[in-house]
């Protein structure tokens, strides 16, 4: 490679790896920071749903009734079920009459709602080495225990959230992978951005707003970068231990596999929690009093809490056992403190034992990375270091079409033009997405069939006419001028914001003054509050867009001395 | 064309090799350490803990070795070569805990 030290090297991997995978980041980035208000987003978008956070509810009493009317998921019977049934063995199990063999229930402090699920098992199975579950996943009202209407998009915790770990490109885990390299190479791009600023500590207070475009994004790009660097090099960082055994490095279920099934044998030995089912039928104890001896166990340890998450395993069977983890809401580390019970008798199994070093680093990096926490303040911090995030790579993007647009506009070159286009879809595009479908899951009635699939369309649809905008109205970057584009669609942002808080109040009643003073509920006044500041947001930068483009060209550019060149 | 195919030689190249070179070494890295960890009395996933939590600075270190190095025998070599050479050890502690049940 022809570069004539390593800095220069390193300014060319920071400048094309992130701008490359910048777009990916770009949406990790954005996505993430809205997920950290993800059930508040669900509130907003399931006006039903609008009531006070619930702890979790009497399993005896309640739930054990919704589990019975739990039905396995229609199409991943179609998908499996041929996979794993033998027909020789004997006919296929009609769906609803799969027997239940696990189940789950999972709640959190923000949690008005209650996820639950289940594996059912799969009889005249093909090969008993496979999984042989077709599971269920579905939400309920914990007051009453009726479903919530799967048609209802969860928009902040089924969309907006996989989409800033997934890209929600489900084929084969691929969005996954994506979003594993460009983290990685978010890693590569702060290492090497530092390594090419000298001057770091400098940049941290530098901001040149009255210079140049170039110059002033430059400072700006930097200075983000630098303000949160701590912040994204460790959500880059955590984004990759997340995902690592089980993705980007599944060393266990490949080449150390022997090795892993001998550790479950041990394990299983050692845990007294059975791997199978026995075959003999056998009554299930009081789930309630299993709750109610894991909450004194944890009061006894000083650690008085909720229930977070509860599984029963082998449900029916002599083996059956119940495991239940404590809700983490006080805590960092992704701790459950579970207590597992024999699901017959009901007498404790056995205390998960305190983890050491390396897993409890684990524990803490996951932890700060999901923040199951309950501190309000730390969560807006969250927000604000993923907007700074967005900020770094939108300003990156900027600085390249900026530094070159002349140069390719003398040359006849389409390269700024393109780039800007990309930056125009991934920066305001991906807002116009978001703004229109919370917008469209506003103005579609509730009842709507399939509502969350064109909720999803009108996402994709909206970002796809961004796109298609941003190429259309590119044209005068090839004459070293800006693309209007920007600012209208910074226009089109504080219109669906606007419009959605304006559509919010209409079809539910729910203005802000009411949501505010005179029946609070915060997670739809947050939202709102969210959507009419990013509108006004939109508007000043329409404006200050605006007024860059009455600026000429050349007035508008320089050449930055003394800075490594970005080639 | 010419310019895809130089484009391609002069960087694509070091960066894809760097980044397969870099993982190639992790992955052995990390299967060594799992199965080391675990013959010398670590439990199972506190050693995938510790090997995953060291995964990640030695891919980077690794990469940026190798893309600096503009590809030197000794950088390659030690990367793929390393790869092979952990990633059969690995098996190798795995074949002998496996085969005598420790």
């Amino acid at each position: 490679m022809e570069f004539a030290n390593t800095r220069q090297a390193m300014a060319w991997l920071h400048t094309w790896l992130g701008l490359i995978l910048g777009f990916v980041l770009m949406v990790c980035f954005f996505f993430g920071a809205l997920s950290v208000f993800d059930r508040e987003i669900d509130r907003w978008a399931i006006p039903d749903t609008r009531f006070e956070p619930q702890p979790m509810p009497s399993f005896d009493h309640l739930l054990m009734d919704v589990y019975e009317r739990m039905e396995p998921d229609a199409t991943e019977y179609q998908q499996m079920m041929p996979l794993y049934h033998d027909p020789a063995a004997g006919p296929m199990t009609p769906r609803a009459e799969l027997p239940l063999d696990e189940f789950w229930a999972y709640t959190t402090h923000r949690d008005p709602v209650l996820s639950i699920g289940g594996g059912f098992r799969v009889p005249h199975e093909k090969n008993p080495e496979d999984h042989n579950h077709i599971h269920a996943q579905t939400t309920i009202d914990p007051r009453s225990g009726e479903f919530i209407p799967d048609d209802q998009l969860k928009i902040g915790s089924d969309w907006f959230y996989p989409l800033h770990y997934s890209l929600n490109l489900n084929w084969n885990f691929i969005g996954i992978y994506i979003v594993g390299i460009a983290a990685f190479f978010m890693l590569v791009a702060l290492i090497s951005g530092i390594w090419i600023h000298r001057k770091i500590f400098r940049e941290f207070f530098t901001f040149r707003r009255q210079k140049s475009t170039q110059r002033s994004t430059l400072d700006l790009h930097n200075m983000t970068g630098v303000v949160a660097l701590p912040f994204h090099f460790f959500f880059a960082l955590t984004g990759i231990i997340i995902f690592i055994s089980f993705y980007f490095m599944p060393v266990s279920q490949t080449l150390l596999t022997p090795l892993h099934d001998l550790h479950e044998e041990t394990e299983a030995l050692e845990t007294g929690l059975p791997h199978e089912r026995s075959g003999v039928a056998a009554p299930m104890a009081s789930i309630d009093a299993m709750v109610a001896e894991a909450k004194r166990r944890w009061a006894e340890r000083d650690m008085a809490g909720e229930v977070g998450f509860l599984m029963v395993h082998h449900v029916g069977d002599e083996n059956a056992y119940v495991s239940i983890y404590r809700a983490g809401s006080d805590r960092v580390a992704l701790v459950g403190e579970g207590i597992h019970f024999n699901g017959v008798t009901g007498a404790v199994i056995r205390e998960d034992a305190p983890h050491g070093f390396a897993e409890a680093a684990t524990e803490f990096l996951t932890g700060l990375h999901l923040q199951h926490f309950e501190h309000w303040f730390l969560r807006w911090l969250y927000v604000l270091g993923g907007l700074l995030g967005c900020a770094c790579i939108a300003t990156g993007f900027i600085f390249f079409v900026e530094k070159r647009r002349i140069q390719h506009a003398k040359a006849g070159s389409q390269g700024s033009r393109i780039v800007d286009a990309f930056a125009v879809t991934t920066v305001t595009g991906m807002v116009i997405a978001a703004a229109a479908m919370l917008l469209a899951n506003r103005l579609l009635p509730a009842d709507m069939a399939g509502k969350g699939d064109w909720e999803k369309w009108i996402f994709c649809g909206a970002w796809a006419l961004s796109f298609l905008h941003a190429v259309v109205r590119g044209a005068p970057v090839l004459n070293a001028r800006k693309n209007p584009a920007w600012q209208e669609q910074c226009l089109a942002i504080a219109l669906f914001a606007v419009l959605a808080v304006i559509a919010n109040w209409v079809t539910t009643g729910d203005h802000l003054v009411q949501t505010l003073i005179t029946a609070p509920y915060l997670a739809v006044a947050g939202v709102d509050l969210s959507l009419l500041a990013t509108a006004v947001v939109a508007l000043l930068a329409a404006r200050r867009l605006q007024r860059a483009a009455q600026v000429s060209p050349a007035s508008n550019s320089e050449t930055l001395k003394g800075e490594v060149a970005y080639d | 064309m010419t310019n895809l195919l130089s484009f391609t030689r002069l960087y694509l190249t070091p960066v894809l090799g760097s980044f397969a070179g870099g993982y190639l070494f992790t992955w052995g890295f990390a299967s060594l350490t799992i199965a080391s960890l675990y013959a010398t009395g670590s439990e199972f996933h506190a050693a995938e803990q510790t090997a995953f939590l060291l995964a990640v600075p030695v891919f980077l270190v690794m990469f940026f070795w190798l893309f600096i190095s503009r590809r030197s025998l000794l950088s390659y070599s030690t990367a793929y070569g390393g790869a092979t050479v952990m990633t059969a050890l690995a098996l190798w502690v795995q074949s002998f805990l496996t085969t005598t049940g420790v």
